[in-house]
């Protein structure tokens, strides 16, 4: 983003979140002055701000204190084919989350090879096994374990979002598989990481 | 014998009701829910939903959620709203056996009626819960313009869902039985305007000898809650975009969502002056996820549907004009649908016939719960019964240049007989067509087909001079009768029409014993 967007979009967070504290929604003002110090960490209004509404703006990190940003890990042939092998081993050993992880790895680094692919899908198969024992029964009933507030703490993806829009405390997993629009391994993996994270019973 | 339920069959929601110790009650659904989303679906692992599970898929799965079968059943294939229908839906509509109008669902072809059917066992399901006895009976409401064949079609929803349905009433008519005009001791004009989730329909009535007249009846097939519903997206979709720089209308999961929540504020916005729509990690990206937080105003919701409800009473000031009568003329308005919790909808009614709209029965269950005040009725004596049985639409025959003269005219009382002489068109004509028509246009192509037949063997004479008597015969099944009859030598052909569906029996209970193997696995 050219710096003059990132100064027009650090106002516009900046104004949102005073007409926000102005209507006494704090918790939602904190978070458009959280969004200013992501674009801008070194904005002092914004700082203040949070911690007037009762916000905590010491742990957003300045811009001195941030991380540099590691290189993009080089990928090639060689390296799609040292993935694969670690993730033989790691499926082999019964670790099939770690190995689906470097299993994806390898198909970014060589999207064609026949073998990774095959071996994905296996790999998937036997770890959708253990998701729906680790979830419980179908017809089981998740309920929410967070307030709305308390949830936004969470880096979560737009998937676990829409599944975490479903739990009404009537439908079951059963249902959520069918409700959610994607296929059974990514529903389950995603309840999965809710119940794991605390969110979901 | 079992009581009768009422059922409002509806376009976006059913309903249903019973009269339980001389007071009717609406019965909730397995979800506790008083409404059930007419919404069938099947999902990629073939499991069959009806009602509110159904509906929370619709937008990811739209291919295999039917919804709005309303629109199509009884229909021809070839109708105008057929073929707007396929325009707008999501899912696929073909063409049945009898040009009748079948739907793909999930490579599974179906016709309206069973889809209905599936709204209605749910419905059934829900009252035999509540009551803990069989129900094999109800009476099932319809719009007021529906034609016999729309009604026929309906009834045949009943029975494949295991339903007897003595009597089809019209909506507006049910709404007015649920207020109680009935009991009014004069006579009264009273508008019913019914604003529900997909559709929009105004009615005039006129109570008088125990029957509503259908005065007039206008409306938008496609004009209802949901248009609200999309508005509010529509708003939320641009306001995403300008904070975040992403579009939610490309993501069928965000969209679903903001279908859910869009519903929600409208309805908050009943009784509320402010809502705020909360869709955390609505989207995400590398960066994290993005969350929707936005203050919702009843103010921008009617700033964003004014127009809606606008169109609306112009289609009221139409229909009034229609049938020539004033605002003044009208004794009662009621509210009817959804939509009308809207305090812009209901203030906006009220000003217009200058007085307030009747309340007290939620708008979304008063045709439900006149349904089932008529299903009680059918146990009294006969003279104490709710309704007479009229004919919903005009019937007559076309005649020569296109036109079409009504014989027996629409609300009259059945059963009933009318005649009317007619003669030939040009010199030495010795045949003519009779052509049955319903309906209320003037042009005879405009209304609806219900059957034709030819009389042979008149004298040769010139134009005018045979005198041919043409008769319709309903008896009280609603089995209409219509012959022809030359009255200088008595030659007479006729024939019987009977209201269709566009389903055989034999497919009918084909479909009966389908649906019922389907019951087991319905869920609500």
């Amino acid at each position: 983003m050219a710096q003059e967007d990132k100064k027009f979009e650090a106002n516009k967070y900046l104004e949102e979140g005073l007409n926000l504290y102005g209507l006494g929604m704090f918790a939602e003002a904190i978070e458009k002055w959280k969004k200013v110090l992501e674009i801008d960490p070194d904005n002092s209004a914004a700082r203040d701000y949070i911690e007037s509404a009762g916000g905590d703006a010491k742990s957003v990190p300045h811009s001195a204190e941030l991380p540099q940003q590691e290189p993009p890990a080089f990928a090639d042939s060689d390296t799609a084919e040292s993935f694969l092998r670690e993730a033989r081993g790691l499926a082999q050993s019964g670790k099939y989350e770690a190995a689906l992880e470097l299993l994806e790895k390898s198909l970014e680094a060589d999207p064609d090879n026949m073998e990774t692919h095959s071996l994905y899908e296996m790999v998937k198969g036997k770890q959708l096994k253990n998701y729906i024992k680790e979830a419980g029964q179908p017809g089981r009933i998740p309920v929410l374990l967070k307030r709305p507030q308390e949830l936004l703490k969470f880096n979560l993806t737009k998937e676990a979002g829409f599944i975490i829009s479903l739990i009404d405390g009537q439908v079951t997993l059963d249902d959520i598989v069918s409700l959610s629009g994607m296929d059974k391994f990514s529903t389950y993996s995603n309840l999965v990481k809710l119940k794991r994270l605390g969110v979901i019973s | 014998m079992g009581k009768v339920i009422g059922i409002d069959l509806g376009t976006t929601y059913s309903c249903v009701s019973v009269v339980e110790d001389g007071r009717p009650i609406v019965i909730p659904n397995k979800g506790g829910y008083r409404t059930t989303p007419s919404v069938f679906a099947v999902t990629d692992d073939g499991r069959k939903l009806v009602g509110h599970l159904a509906k929370r898929q619709a937008i990811t799965n739209p291919q295999n959620t039917i919804y709005a079968v309303k629109r199509l059943i009884g229909r021809r294939h070839d109708s105008p709203e057929v073929k707007r229908a396929k325009e707008t839906c999501s899912y696929e509509i073909v063409n049945g056996p009898h040009d009748d109008v079948r739907i793909v669902c999930a490579g599974k072809t179906y016709s309206p009626q069973e889809l209905s059917a599936f709204v209605l066992m749910e419905v059934k399901r829900a009252a035999e819960e509540y009551l803990e006895e069989k129900v094999s009976e109800a009476v099932i409401t319809v719009p007021a313009y529906f034609n016999d064949n729309q009604r026929q079609a309906t009834k045949d929803a009943g029975k494949i869902a295991d339903l007897e349905v003595p009597r089809i009433i019209n909506e507006p008519t049910a709404s007015a039985l649920a207020y109680g005009i009935n009991r009014k001791k004069k006579d009264e004009k009273i508008a019913v305007y019914d604003l529900g989730g997909g559709t929009f329909d105004i009615s005039i009535l006129e109570l008088g000898a125990g029957v509503f007249e259908v005065l007039a009846t206008s409306g938008d097939t496609y004009l209802g809650g949901e248009d609200f519903d999309a508005r509010i997206i529509d708003y939320l979709v641009q306001e995403f975009y300008r904070e975040h720089r992403v579009d939610l209308k490309t993501d069928r999961l965000a969209l679903q969502r903001l279908k859910e929540a869009s519903e929600k504020a409208k309805c908050d916005l009943s009784s509320l002056k402010e809502t705020t729509i909360n869709l955390p990690f609505i989207s995400s990206d590398s960066h994290g996820p993005k969350h929707l937080v936005l203050p919702f105003p009843r103010k921008k919701l009617e700033m964003l549907t004014s127009d809606l409800v606008d169109r609306t009473i112009e289609v009221v000031k139409q229909t009034l004009e229609e049938c020539e009568l004033a605002t003044a003329d009208i004794d009662d308005v009621i509210l009817v649908g959804g939509q009308t919790r809207m305090p812009l909808v209901a203030e906006a009614v009220g000003n217009f016939f200058g007085k307030p709209p009747s309340k007290g029965i939620n708008p979304d269950e008063a045709v439900a719960i006149g349904a089932a005040i008529q299903g009680a009725s059918l146990f009294q004596d006969k003279a104490e019964m709710l309704l007479l049985d009229v004919t919903p639409l005009s019937l007559g025959i076309a005649i020569y240049g296109g036109a079409y003269t009504p014989i027996i005219e629409r609300n009259t009382t059945i059963p009933v007989r009318k005649g009317h002489i007619f003669t030939t068109a040009t010199d030495n004509q010795t045949a003519i067509k009779i052509r049955v028509l319903q309906g209320e246009n003037q042009k005879a192509e405009e209304n609806t087909l219900l059957g034709e037949f030819i009389l042979h063997g008149l004298r040769k004479a010139k134009a005018g001079v045979p005198e041919i008597e043409v008769s319709f015969d309903i008896n009280a099944d609603g089995i209409i009768s219509v012959s022809a009859k030359d009255m200088e030598t008595g030659k007479e052909q006729a024939i019987t029409v009977t209201a269709s569906s566009g389903l055989t029996e034999e497919e009918i209970r084909k479909m009966t014993e389908e649906a019922k193997i389907m019951e087991v696995v319905l869920k609500e």
